[in-house]
């Protein structure tokens, strides 16, 4: 081993040495490791920023989410319930003929849809209960009730051996089990200045929806405690003194309350600072009314619509017929639509009569309306407003927002939701496990919930194919091992942040080795041919005494500082990347995360720009192992050639 | 008065006419190589015995060597001549351990040298090898002294160990005003000269050098040669030059003649 300085003087004294071709190295290797020392900077300023924010809200409880997957649709291809279906359609239909006989009216089986369908599963034609028949319907729920979906009971008995803290329930809007026909779907339409608008009664998510829209579809009873971090300063969950039911609402909803327009895509990040303040100081204040209208009157209304639609077609077509019967839209806010014009019959009245009450003997509900009073107590997060859409992405990624993975926007508690009217019909039995409900756990720690995650993980392994699995048995192996849930991490930002930081770590890992290989072959052209262009230079130093090992001791330390020339250049463009992304992004990151996050400190700032000694060590280690691996075949190459042989042919 | 005067002339030019007188036996020896004088030599310190070396190229065998044997002794000024491809530089290489004969024994300075390691054979041209090339080979970055300095690097000495031994030889090879000078700044004679200093600086008993003059004008030629002889007085240090040039052979005391791998009677 040579002595440090000696092998310094002779290292440092080859960097002077074809310096174009060194330039040209260290900036393109530079260049690639800057793209690495850029992410490596931004995403620890992200993932810093994110566990800022994300104290916030459920800051660091530990909670996981479950669902069941219990109603697996794969039983509707099973043969013994499109048995039963057929059985009980034609007992019906059969039931049916004898009463429009007896009340004399007519009765055409035809109209009702056949008990079970034909379906394509991969290359098999197979049957398939049609669950909007009557027999399908009521076999499905038959089905059902012998099969109760498992619900927190089941959760606290499987979680037990973990000793959870508490346990939290959400029932979010939608059919109580996946079976359920469309039709029974309740219809809620928030009003607009106290009137119904007749323009949207579709019941369908579109992204074109807004918030209020979409109250429909993404209203949810929570537990009093998952809605007590989102409250705003001084909101509580309980009943206003005008009985209205509180609420969180989703932050475009309340701008659209308070008659905001979008801002524009254009607006600047203090504009949508000032924008947020401002929606934060006004929420309060909002009340509103949505409308409840069962099934029946839902149906009743798209009727009264497309009559409507049908009398406006044919305005001015002569030969066309007003039908003999017509109602209007309702005038008065949740009313029931009045009736236009009557010129029937009182033959055919008493028939329209009767054909109500033969409908409502097999099940059509009454139609029936109510209004219901909301209170804003908090705001959850939806899209951003304008620009860079950031919130749905920061919140979906962490899932700790009220919302989590639930899809649900609008929260009131559940602990609440019996003194509001119609709750049980809008929202069905809450004693009664549904389809739509989500558990909650808390754990005491991380290490707890992750322990929950990986000892739970069992339905989301399962193959969960109809043709191999008609009768759900992977779901009910599943749940007879007691992992009836589909569970995952809720609210928990160190546990939530751990998924990406590791996904990116696994992302830098392999961009790292790539980069290794890369940088190698960029500077096996470059690097790699000064070396093996030194040989000349190795045989003079072998012929003047020096070992192998002098002469490696002398390359390795040269590709070594070439290596931190590299990781320099590689900071400092990196640094200037990051910085850059800092001054144009971080504001706009800040809004969006303020939203995200809920968060109740506005000062709060995002930055994309963070330090981590790891992140800095691992390019320097990259830059050198590159550095190293470009080298490392032409020195040994060098170093087996004969001294003299080198050196004349280099004459 | 007078002696005084004299003995401060003499104090101060003495170099000078020492060199002086050198250059003019340098001179003489050249115009009358019949009136050269033989060095006294000492005691053998190089020795090669019926040394052959055998290459392959591609399907051809070559015999680079054939039988060598001959014996230097300690100071001896060695001449190898003959003609391109006649095997001289191969037995330079030999001799200084760059290369292993395919068979012969060849012992420097009392050690066989065909049976040392890659590693010992490292030590053996560090220590007792000094090597000066054709085209001198200096660091281009390394001012001069750095340069003579680098053959100390390799034993682990520390720097400030050979500064003065560095400066000293700089000084033997007429170079002291040049030490703080990168080798692009002195001519080839002085680089030569310069290549000369760092072979000596580990004090090894051989110097070989292979074709030292070549690139090099006749007045430097000279003055390399008449630094040889001067290094070889001061040292003792056995010098074997690989040339063409007739010439520099007939400064020598010994002129070794190869051809075809053999020696020539």
């Amino acid at each position: 081993m040579m002595r440090i300085k000696s092998t310094l003087i002779l290292a440092l004294t080859k960097l002077k040495t074809r310096r174009v071709r060194l330039t040209i190295s260290v900036v393109i290797s530079g260049l690639l490791l800057s793209l690495l020392a850029a992410a490596s900077l931004i995403s620890s300023g992200v993932f810093s920023s994110l566990s800022t924010f994300s104290s916030d809200g459920f800051g660091n409880r530990f909670i996981v989410s479950g669902v069941t997957s219990h109603e697996d649709y794969n039983i509707t291809y099973s043969q013994s319930i499109i048995d039963r279906a057929s059985a009980i359609q034609k007992q019906i239909i059969a039931q049916k003929k004898a009463y429009a006989a007896r009340v004399g009216i007519t009765y055409d089986p035809n109209t009702e849809r056949a008990p079970y369908v034909d379906a394509y599963n991969a290359t098999n034609s197979v049957k398939q209960v049609n669950n909007l028949s009557i027999g399908g319907a009521q076999a499905l729920s038959e089905y059902s009730a012998s099969n109760p979906i498992p619900g927190l009971k089941n959760m606290k008995n499987e979680l037990k051996s973990f000793n959870p803290i508490g346990y939290f329930q959400m029932r979010a809007l939608g059919p109580r089990s996946i079976f359920s026909a469309n039709s029974t779907q309740p219809y809620l339409q928030v009003l607009k200045s106290g009137q119904e608008s007749f323009q949207a009664t579709g019941t369908n998510l579109s992204s074109t929806q807004t918030a209020t829209e979409m109250f429909n579809a993404t209203w949810a009873l929570a537990s009093k405690d998952l809605m007590k971090p989102f409250l705003l300063p001084g909101a509580t969950t309980e009943l206003g003194v005008d009985k209205s039911m509180p609420i969180i609402a989703p932050y475009t909803a309340v701008e659209q309350f308070l008659g905001l327009p979008p801002l524009s895509k254009n607006a600047t990040s203090n504009q949508k600072l000032d924008r947020i303040k401002f929606v934060r100081s006004k929420a309060q204040t909002i009340t509103f009314s949505v409308c409840y209208r069962n099934a029946s009157s839902a149906k009743e209304l798209t009727d009264v619509i497309t009559q409507q639609q049908e009398i406006k077609q044919n305005k001015n077509n002569k030969d066309y017929q007003k039908p003999e019967y017509i109602k209007d839209v309702p005038t008065t806010a949740c009313g029931s639509p009045p009736v236009i014009r009557d010129v029937r019959t009182p033959e055919d009245v008493a028939d329209a009569n009767k054909n109500i009450i033969f409908n409502q003997n097999f099940g059509e509900q009454v139609p029936a309306a109510t209004i219901l009073n909301f209170k804003v107590v908090g705001i959850s997060a939806d899209t951003s407003n304008g620009g860079f859409d950031l919130t749905q992405i920061l919140s979906s990624l962490l899932a700790s927002s009220i919302s989590g993975r639930t899809n649900m926007l609008w929260f009131s508690p559940i602990e609440t939701s019996e003194k509001m009217p119609v709750y049980k019909e809008i929202f069905g039995d809450l004693s009664i496990p549904a389809a739509s409900d989500f558990y909650f756990a808390e754990l005491r720690s991380a290490a707890d919930e992750k322990a929950v995650l990986a000892a739970g993980d069992c339905i989301s392994k399962i193959s969960n194919n109809p043709n191999t699995d008609p009768n759900g048995s992977g779901i009910k192996k599943c749940e007879a091992e007691g992992k009836s849930f589909i569970l995952s991490p809720y609210g928990s930002s160190s546990y939530a942040l751990s998924g990406p930081k590791k996904t990116f770590s696994k992302f830098f890992g392999y961009a790292s080795e790539l980069f290794i290989v890369l940088s190698a072959l960029i500077m096996l052209g470059t690097v790699g041919k000064i070396i093996s262009d030194s040989r000349r230079e190795t045989a003079v130093f072998r012929a003047i005494g020096a070992k192998r090992s002098d002469v490696a001791q002398i390359y390795l330390t040269y590709v070594f500082f070439l290596a931190i020339l590299i990781f320099m250049f590689a900071i400092l463009v990196g640094g200037g990347i990051a910085i850059y992304v800092q001054s144009q992004y971080a504001s706009s990151f800040t809004v969006s995360a303020l939203i995200a996050f809920n968060s109740t400190d506005l000062n709060k700032q995002f930055s994309l720009f963070g330090f981590s000694l790891k992140g800095v060590l691992s390019i320097l280690v990259i830059a050198v192992s590159g550095a190293i691996a470009s080298a490392i075949i032409p020195l040994i190459s060098n170093l087996r050639r004969s001294p003299m042989k080198d050196m004349r042919d280099e004459n | 008065m007078d002696l005084n005067k004299a003995e401060e002339f003499l104090n101060l030019y003495s170099n000078d006419l020492k060199s002086a007188i050198q250059a003019l036996e340098t001179v003489y020896l050249l115009k009358n190589p019949e009136k050269k004088r033989k060095q006294k030599t000492g005691p053998t310190v190089v020795e090669l015995v019926d040394i052959t070396k055998k290459y392959k190229i591609g399907n051809q065998h070559i015999e680079a060597l054939k039988g060598v044997s001959l014996t230097i002794g300690q100071g001896e000024f060695v001449a190898i001549t003959g003609s391109s491809g006649s095997g001289k530089s191969t037995l330079l290489q030999i001799i200084g351990g760059l290369d292993k004969p395919t068979s012969g024994k060849i012992i420097v300075d009392e050690k066989d040298i065909s049976r040392l390691s890659d590693r010992q054979l490292s030590d053996f041209r560090n220590k007792t090898i000094g090597f000066v090339f054709q085209f001198f080979y200096l660091q281009p970055f390394l001012d001069l002294k750095t340069n003579i300095q680098v053959p100390a690097m390799f034993t682990r000495k520390k720097l400030s160990e050979t500064n003065e031994r560095a400066v000293a030889l700089a000084g033997e090879v007429g170079l002291s005003d040049r030490i703080k000078h990168l080798p692009k700044e002195l001519s080839g004679g002085q680089m030569q000269r310069g290549a000369i200093a760092r072979a000596l600086i580990n004090n090894p008993k051989v110097l070989l050098a292979d074709e030292p003059t070549g690139n090099l004008d006749s007045a430097n030629g000279k003055l390399i040669i008449e630094l040889f002889e001067k290094i070889r007085k001061r040292f003792n240090t056995t010098i074997i030059i690989v040339t063409h040039d007739s010439k520099v052979a007939a400064m020598a005391d010994r002129e070794i003649t190869l051809a075809d791998g053999a020696l020539k009677q």
